[in-house]
């Protein structure tokens, strides 16, 4: 039974070590990611707006198959987790080869293939014999850690380079366990804010409250330098801080960030309108101001009209489900129903400001409705500015620094580290120098020539003579 | 003189070079299919192929100080409007002009480590059309004062490493183009030997300041900006997949051996995806989203 299970195991670590298994899960990965971003996904995108890319049907089946929300389908958290595992498995054979490789120390190596190398030298004459300690302090000035073994000189520096990249992926799975953490235990929300409106967070013991919050433009400029919002931390009725947040400059408290990421004007949530009243004959009713949700009465007709909805950007999908394209002030219309004094509905419709819009709207209801009792036409409309908060809980926020550190300082290491080592064999008549690095690098290839010319300045070689003519 | 006019002069300065450039490499030997070795193409040209050669390099150093001037000119200029001291890379003027500086900057380099100037056509072509489509009426050169959530150094630490990876990856590019059409046209064996290391170790350099950039400072720029590392939006994905491309480049290279003409393919496949991801993304992918507001 154990034997099996061992067997098992080693086959799994063959399987997840595999460097074909870690291409094929990239190439899957990067195809359904790039699928992820040809169909808009939910996070940004509002069901209308589907609707009027695809249709109902087209929505509907989008939908079935995850593919509108593919970053959080269970086939690519799937792929992911395979991927992380992958490169976990991966890591773990790396890191073994350098713990061995790290083991395994430099042995001596016969002059005669020593020669073979690519940096090699030699310098024939009879050598003094105080040779040794002197090129000994040589190798040691260049930062060579220098040892000796059967009168042959075993100098190396950087040996621990050989981690760097194994640092480098070990972070990697660390960053992306951090984003894990972050994601099951974090927690982030959007809040649209007014003046003096309290922020209370689900599982936070305390509260924020929104002072004021105004935008700054550049000098003589009408273009915005900055938004910024004055926040006070309110913890058992007790102000705890004020700090006026900026963008890129959020407020942090314990454990909770609040990002100033939007500012502009709450048109949907709270719009003030002024709308012109006519009867079906003309006669002007006047002009009239109520809010979003809310309406106003007109006492002389004993009527009450509700304003129901306001859209800067009016648009209707195909299935004729009225949304607003934009966030500006495009295409301006609100949606309002006039009851009579038993709570009746007399009738709804849409009112624009545009007069285009108008005409058009009340040609078509007039075909399709036939008469109604009343005209309306939106004359005015405000709205006030809202501050937009970015609200986070990041648990995993200093793993994944951690994690990026080490990215950093791996990839440091790796690229300009490489591990040097140098050979000198010594007899009577001859000494022999070889060199060898990770990556034939061109800079070894200097400080090798550097290294000779240095030996062979220090004259330990009398009647040197050339190679050649022996 | 503002640092328009210096960017105007350094498109004029890489289309020379450009131009002397591919001369020197028309004029490069061949290997004749006669077996004979190593001969000469004939040259209808005045000058010898390593003549135009030279001309060639110092021409792009000369045009590489003059963007230098330019991009000095840029950042005191964007100082006047906005009070920050950045590097020009807050809009696709000024990235397209830092990318036109940097191409040549990074050739420059391989081109003295490996005494070796055919890829040069590539590396002042590609600064050519960045520059002169950053000069070009479709883009103004007007310095405007920064948006608030361009107002991060992580912003200039992020495009710039990013760009300056990329670089990498359009000589690696170009070395890769060269490599593939030289091979066609029986190029000689040392030159080919010398492109494919040279397309690696473009690659290998540049990944870690891709990484840098992309990954790691471009997460910690959107979690100070916007309250998160990752959002899976489409410019960060696409980021995600050229990251993942190189990746595998480098993996098949070492754990498999692949060499030459794969690998150059890959190289030459990998810089689309990596404009991609800054162009395709902007005006393709883009037109799909924004209608949503």
């Amino acid at each position: 039974m154990r034997a099996f299970l061992k067997e098992i195991a080693r086959d799994l670590y063959t399987f997840f070590t595999s460097i074909t298994l870690a291409i094929v899960l990239i190439s899957l990965i990067a195809l359904l990611a790039l699928l992820g971003t040809l169909i808009p996904q939910e996070t940004f995108t509002r069901e209308v707006d589907y609707i009027a890319r695809y249709g109902v049907e087209g929505y509907n089946t989008l939908k079935k198959l995850q593919l509108t929300n593919i970053f959080g389908s269970w086939y690519f958290l799937f792929l992911m987790a395979l991927f992380t595992l992958n490169l976990a498995a991966c890591t773990h054979k790396r890191l073994m080869a350098s713990w061995r490789y790290w083991k395994l120390p430099m042995g001596f190596i016969r002059p005669e293939d020593l020669k073979r190398f690519e940096h090699s030298y030699a310098i024939s004459g009879s050598v003094c014999s105080d040779a040794s300690p002197k090129i000994r302090e040589v190798l040691q000035r260049h930062g060579y850690r220098v040892r000796e073994h059967n009168s042959q000189i075993l100098a190396e520096k950087w040996r621990w380079e050989r981690f760097g990249i194994d640092v480098f992926h070990i972070s990697l799975v660390i960053v992306i366990f951090g984003g894990l953490v972050t994601m099951l235990f974090g927690y982030r929300t959007f809040a649209i804010a007014h003046q003096g409106d309290v922020l209370r967070l689900p599982g936070a013991d305390f509260a924020v409250r929104v002072n004021r919050f105004w935008s700054e433009n550049y000098k003589n400029s009408e273009r915005v330098m900055d938004w910024r919002t004055e926040l006070t931390v309110i913890e058992n009725d007790k102000e705890i801080l004020t700090k006026t947040i900026e963008v890129n400059a959020p407020l942090r408290y314990k454990g909770y960030n609040f990002y100033q990421s939007a500012f502009g004007t709450d048109w949907q949530g709270a719009a003030r309108v002024t709308l012109a009243l006519f009867r079906a004959d003309g006669t002007a009713l006047g002009e009239f101001v109520g809010t979003v949700d809310d309406g106003f009465a007109v006492p002389s007709e004993n009527i009450f009209v509700k304003i129901g909805a306001f859209l800067p950007d009016f648009a209707l999908t195909e299935n004729l489900i009225a949304y607003s394209r934009t966030q500006r002030l495009e295409n301006p219309a609100v949606f309002v129903e006039i009851y009579d004094a038993q709570g009746f509905r007399l009738m709804r419709t849409w009112a624009f400001s545009r007069p285009e819009m108008q005409r058009f709207w009340e040609t078509t209801m007039a075909r399709v409705g036939g008469e109604t009792p009343y005209r309306i036409k939106l004359v005015g409309m405000t709205a006030p500015e809202f501050t937009g908060l970015q609200i986070t809980k990041d648990p995993g926020r200093p793993i994944v620094y951690f994690g990026f550190l080490f990215v950093i300082v791996g990839l440091l290491v790796h690229m300009y580290f490489k591990h040097r080592q140098i050979w000198v064999h010594i007899s009577e008549n001859e000494i022999v120098i070889a060199g060898m690095v990770r990556n034939n690098l061109k800079s070894f290839a200097e400080e090798f020539r550097r290294l000779v010319r240095e030996i062979e300045r220090l004259q330990i070689v009398t009647h040197p003579e050339s190679e050649l003519v022996v | 003189m503002d640092s328009a006019f210096f960017f105007y002069l350094s498109a004029v300065g890489y289309f020379l070079a450009f131009v002397f450039y591919l001369l020197h490499l028309i004029g490069s030997p061949t290997e004749q299919k006669s077996g004979l070795g190593i001969v000469a193409v004939p040259q209808p040209w005045v000058l010898k192929q390593t003549t135009w050669g030279k001309i060639a390099t110092w021409t792009t150093l000369v045009t590489v100080l003059i963007m230098t001037v330019g991009m000095v000119l840029r950042i005191l200029e964007m100082h006047r409007v906005s009070d920050f001291w950045m590097l020009p890379v807050t809009n696709t003027y000024e990235t397209l002009a830092f990318f036109a500086w940097a191409i040549p900057l990074v050739y420059l380099i391989f081109e003295w480590r490996y005494k070796m100037r055919v890829v040069g056509v590539f590396a002042t072509g590609l600064a050519f059309l960045f520059i002169a489509l950053a000069s070009s009426p479709l883009l103004s050169s007007e310095v405007r004062p920064l948006v608030p959530a361009l107002q991060s150094y992580w912003l200039v630490l992020h495009v710039s490493f990013t760009l300056g990876g990329e670089a990498f990856f359009a000589v690696a590019f170009g070395a890769g183009a060269l490599f593939l059409w030289l091979q066609r046209r029986g190029g000689n064996l040392q030159t080919l030997k010398l492109l494919d290391n040279l397309g690696y170790k473009a690659i290998a350099l540049g990944f870690p300041l891709f990484t840098l950039g992309g990954l790691v400072f471009g997460a910690i720029w959107a979690q100070h900006a916007w309250g998160r590392y990752w959002g899976w939006d489409p410019k960060e994905t696409w980021m995600l997949i050229t990251w993942f491309f190189y990746a595998l480049y480098l993996h098949v290279r070492v754990k498999w051996g692949w060499r030459d003409a794969k690998t150059a393919w890959l190289a030459v496949l990998g810089f689309a995806v990596a404009m991609f991801t800054w162009w395709g993304v902007n005006y393709l992918l883009v037109g799909l989203h924004s209608y949503a507001g």
